[in-house]
């Protein structure tokens, strides 16, 4: 292998990771892309981008927003994550060259940006950090291309302040950059270029130190960790970003390697060490994917996407080829069950809990999109709008994610809360693709009559209680019923109701509401009834009266009496009735926690 | 220079030509703007009253005339944003008086020219500063809450304390001594909880929990030697509507009342402020310092009985000088004889008069949509209601300007949810102006702002004190522990 010159493998080595990258975010993580977008609420306007301005590092937030915006397409965010990251690498590349002039070692320019580009892969960094490397490399670029004195002095002084301001904490790579290589020309490693005065590149590092203070004094207020980061890379920000830190130290730490390395070693091994150093990053990647992904949510996030999108098919279909077993997805599956009115035929084909329905609220972290769903489709409005207003306010880095305002908007407008309803709705018809529901929406609220006739807003309205009773998790059979009663078409709300009995194991109220199930215009008893009701004429030794006017299937009668024996053996022998009867109430009624 | 001329002719020029209706007509009637400003009384110190005129317009003209002087603003939309210095001028040359608007909207070619309306001017200055805090409409969570204080003669608002500088705590609950920025209390919960003092330039963070207190000190009255601090301690929960526009009711499910001494570090407190069979809240003293004014209810079975919880206004000596609380309270407004709860007394700075809220029932009066506000006669206990200041929905938190002519409340009215402040004006015998929506520079700042405004109080000037000393005292561990006392 040549080593002269970069080689073939080298210059391969980029567009694969490119692939990988592409691949990685389009294929296997594309739901945790496709998520950003709903997290964040970006306005096209002069206004939004003005106030971008008014903090540290808040245009390459501006970017970042804007370009999640297309994350809502197929394939869009690994495309725009992976093109950053391509530049972001060519242009480390160019600086290395250019402080260094070694082509030989020059595969090491790849680990920054890959390193950033794993950080991605965690939820809590954020794609506008990338573009806020990009400034900084830039500049770093065009610092490195001039030559006169007085002309890297300003350049210096007016890119660290620009890229603090426009970058936030990216600018600090830039300093490193600036300050190595002066050190390197110090030594004779740039020999056309004259080396700047120790005092210059002291009054640079005092710029670098003194700016965040300076602002957070006069123009914004923020903690002193933020006002050298910015709020464009993480979005915790009591946490301290350690692997940001390290990312940032190894630009220059990588131009540092390849001045001190010895370009003797790779000569007298060929090209070994050059194969090794690549066999090194790739288990690196390897590793740090292992170790960062987190693909037990990305199922979860699966879920949630297609309950935005309202894919009930798909979210069955999914459920049926792997059993989900999170309560966020099984509360995702029973959703998707009862509006396809198959929750009482199919629930316990899934492995059922009696949280399923409904997700446990835990004050802890953002307070999931789907908290909201099971309420806002049976028509429970208000406590649908608590938990949208909930996870409005729960987002990690405080901003507006846009899913949840548009639940929120439909919720007012379902109250009658038009004025409240339009403060949400304004700034969703700023966005690229909540615009055009929103400003149609924003139309029907200019003539009542039309809203009124509209057949989505009159039939959810038609849902809500006539009855009102208070927000308990641990009573939602009566918040239920009380829907059920004020709408005997409501067939979600019944379905749940049902279901809601079913899963507590609470049979009485199972039999109370049975005989709703004839105002509700059941043809049939769906097949979770019939094994409930089955299994109560076991205990009563007869069957109940409130199935009056139904049947049950003699196959149910035939599988309780093969259950019974099953159940009442000597020895039970769970793992066979699982085979045979893991998918009945029975099963669920005995064996489940 | 030539060029810049040749600019400024152009301006000149693009300003001449715009487009003049052809003709004019009198609309017969005062416009629809927003906010209503139209009669309402304020103070000749207050930012531009700007406004929206909810009128078909292309542009409107709007003549601000005073007794004297006059002037014309051009908006080519509908919207009017007044200049500062003009207004603050116009409405000096006029204390005392009035000044008229006259809006004139242009539409299709024809300029309507609306009756001018009027704004009266009081001779009463308002204090320089609001403070007020800033919150979203939630429930349990919040990410983006702050106190802020907001000059009222202009609109530049700056940060007390936020949530970015003390992320994952929440502030409240911000009281001073007589309207004075140098004598602040706050309050916070969860990360940095603690409480707050800032006195004579120092800050420091209390711990006020002491003794058999069963929680932290928050609701603060200020005693006016700055030497005390009243507090109610209360458990309070939520609960949530399933059905209507009112989602959430608060209910105190435990309170009690305790007075801060803050020279002896101890927290002072009697069977009558702090017993076990009645919830005690919302503590005030009289501007002579000789009375502690709280609310007062029987407790009963909670959650299930919260709508039959009524609170009386009652009344105990207090002596500035040992810190005593008498042992036998007056009733001043009864519950059983009113049928209302009251909340949130406070005391006018000349003692005449005690405002307070009247709700059906409890007493966190932002969460009962009848809430109303009303004034009782401290001379001969007569209640009525404060009819011009009030509406169909929440009347809540309410606060005097250092003088007594103004005061500020947050009432839902606009769209029932989001909490805006209004000021109005009420002179020494009780009687009220209309009361008009703190100006903002964008007039349509209320139909998109997504915060509530929270327990505003007037200040006299600017809070000095940076929020990095906040920051750095909150963080501070542990805190000054206050210690139990007796008020006997």
């Amino acid at each position: 292998m040549g080593i002269n010159k970069e080689s073939t493998v080298g210059r391969l080595f980029l567009p694969l990771l490119c692939l990988g990258s592409f691949l990685f975010f389009g294929i296997f993580y594309e739901q945790h892309i496709y998520r950003q977008e709903q997290l964040q609420l970006f306005e096209l306007t002069w206004k939004y981008l003005l106030i971008s301005f008014t903090s540290n590092g808040g245009l390459v937030s501006y970017l970042g927003e804007f370009l999640v915006q297309f994350f809502h397409l197929p394939f869009a965010g690994a495309f725009i994550i992976t093109l950053l990251f391509y530049i972001s690498a060519r242009i480390t590349r160019l600086i290395l060259l250019k402080v260094t002039l070694k082509t030989p070692l020059l595969i090491f320019y790849i680990v920054p940006p890959v390193a950033y580009l794993i950080l991605l892969i965690d939820d809590y960094y954020l794609l506008s950090g990338l573009i806020g490397l990009l400034f900084a490399l830039s500049a770093a670029l065009l610092y490195l291309k001039s030559m006169g004195i007085k002309q890297r002095i300003l350049m210096g002084i007016g890119f660290i302040i620009l890229v603090y301001w426009l970058a936030g904490g990216a600018y600090l790579v830039l300093l490193s950059v600036i300050i190595l290589s002066e050190l390197l020309n110090r030594i004779g490693k740039q020999p056309q270029k004259t080396p700047l005065p120790s005092g210059v590149l002291l009054f640079f590092v005092l710029i670098a130190a003194a700016i965040p203070f300076i602002a957070r004094e006069y123009i914004f207020r923020d903690t002193i960790l933020q006002s050298f980061l910015s709020g464009s890379y993480y979005k915790i920000c009591i946490l301290f970003p350690l692997p940001l830190i390290f990312i940032f130290s190894s630009f220059p730490l990588c131009i540092l390697f390849q001045s001190l390395l010895s370009e003797s070693v790779f000569y007298r091994y060929k090209g070994v060490p050059y194969l090794l150093t690549i066999a090194g990053i790739i288990t690196a990647i390897s590793a740090s994917i292992i170790l960062i992904s987190d693909f037990k949510e990305e199922d979860e996030m699966a879920y949630e996407n297609l309950v935005y999108r309202e894919k009930w098919g798909k979210i069955i279909n999914k459920a049926e080829i792997q059993h989900p077993v999170s309560n966020i997805s099984m509360t995702a599956v029973n959703l998707a069950l009862a509006n396809r009115g198959e929750l009482s035929s199919k629930m316990f084909s899934f492995n059922q809990n009696s949280n399923s329905l409904f997700p446990v609220y835990i004050r802890k972290g953002m307070t999931p999109f789907i908290a909201s769903e099971p309420f806002f489709h049976c028509g429970m409005i208000n406590f649908s709008q608590m938990f949208a207003l909930e996870t409005i306010e729960s987002t990690p880095d405080a901003r507006y994610p846009s899913r949840s305002f548009r639940r929120a908007a439909e919720t007012f407008i379902i109250n009658g809360q038009y004025d409240i309803a339009k403060k949400y709705l304004i700034p969703l018809s700023h966005t690229l693709f909540q615009r055009k529901w929103a400003i149609e929406t924003l139309s029907l609220l200019s003539d009542k009559e039309m809203l009124n006739k509209n057949p989505y807003w009159s039939a959810k309205r038609a849902l809500v209680s006539k009855y009102d009773f208070y927000y308990d998790a641990a009573k939602m059979d009566y918040a239920l019923q009380a829907v059920v009663l004020s709408n005997p078409g409501n067939r979600t709300a019944y379905e749940y109701l049902m279901a809601n009995c079913l899963l507590k194991k609470d049979l009485d109220g199972f039999l109370r509401y049975l005989p709703l199930a004839k105002r509700m215009n059941y043809s049939a008893l769906p097949l979770s009834w019939q094994e409930a009701t089955v299994y109560i004429a076991t205990r009563i030794q007869r069957i109940p009266e409130e199935i009056t006017g139904y049947s049950i299937n003699d196959n149910v009668f035939g599988g309780i009496k093969d259950y019974a024996k099953l159940f009442s053996a000597e020895k039970i022998d769970t793992a066979l009735i699982k085979e045979k009867f893991g998918q009945t109430y029975w099963y669920y009624l005995h064996f489940s926690n | 220079m030539k060029i810049v001329k040749i600019l400024i002719l152009l301006c000149f020029l693009a300003v001449g030509c715009t487009h003049s209706p052809e003709t004019s007509v009198s609309a017969g009637r005062t416009p629809d703007i927003f906010p209503d400003y139209k009669e309402v009384t304020i103070p000749f110190n207050i930012a531009p009253l700007n406004f929206r005129v909810d009128e078909d317009t292309r542009g409107i003209i709007v003549k601000v005339s005073g007794k004297n002087s006059s002037f014309e603003i051009r908006s080519p939309d509908a919207s009017l944003n007044i200049p500062s210095k003009k207004w603050l001028r116009i409405l000096n040359e006029n204390r005392g008086g009035s000044v008229e608007i006259e809006v004139s909207a242009e539409s299709g070619g024809v300029l309507r020219v609306f009756d001018p309306f009027r704004i009266f001017v009081s001779r009463d200055p308002v204090d320089e500063y609001l403070v007020y805090r800033q919150i979203m409409p939630g429930f349990q969570n919040w990410n983006q809450m702050g106190i802020y204080q907001r000059s009222l003669s202009g609109f530049r608002t700056e940060t007390i304390i936020n949530s970015k500088i003390l992320p994952g705590t929440c502030m409240n609950c911000h009281s001073f001594a007589l309207n004075n920025p140098d004598n602040m209390v706050i309050h916070l919960r969860e990360s940095y909880g603690g409480t707050m003092l800032y006195r004579n330039g120092q800050i420091e963070k209390l711990n006020t929990r002491a003794g058999t207190m069963f929680g932290s000190a928050a609701f603060p009255y200020w005693h006016p030697s700055a030497k005390y601090i009243a507090f109610s301690v209360n458990r309070v929960n939520q609960i949530f509507h399933a059905t209507g526009p009112h989602r959430a009711k608060a209910i105190d499910m435990k309170s009690d009342v305790f007075v801060y001494d803050i020279e002896n570090n101890k927290m002072l407190t009697s069977s009558t402020l702090s017993s076990g069979d009645k919830f005690e809240s919302f503590p005030c003293f009289s501007p002579d310092g000789k009375k502690l004014v709280f609310c007062s209810a029987d407790s009963v079975k909670l959650p299930e009985k919260f709508e039959s919880v009524m609170y009386s206004l009652l009344s105990v000596s207090f002596d500035p000088a040992t810190g005593a609380i008498g042992e036998m309270a007056d009733t001043l407004v009864s519950a059983f004889k009113s049928g209302k709860s009251v909340s949130i007394p406070r005391y006018s700075p000349d003692g005449k008069y005690i405002m307070f809220n009247f709700a059906d029932y409890g007493c966190f009066p932002s969460y009962n949509p009848e809430a109303d506000l009303y004034l009782l006669d401290m001379t001969t206990y007569n209640i009525r209601p404060l009819d011009q200041l009030n509406s169909n929905e929440v009347e809540s938190y309410h606060s005097w300007s250092s003088n007594g002519r103004w005061v500020i409340y947050t009432s839902r009215r606009k769209d029932g949810l989001y909490s805006n402040p209004y000021i109005a004006h009420i002179d020494e015998n009780g009687n009220t102006g209309k009361p008009f929506l703190l100006p903002q520079k964008d007039p349509s700042f209320y139909d998109n702002w997504l915060f509530s405004f929270n327990v505003p109080e007037f200040v006299t000037g600017k809070i000095t004190i940076s929020p990095y000393k906040i920051e750095k005292a909150a963080k501070r561990s542990p805190a000054v522990q206050v210690t139990p006392g007796s008020g006997h």
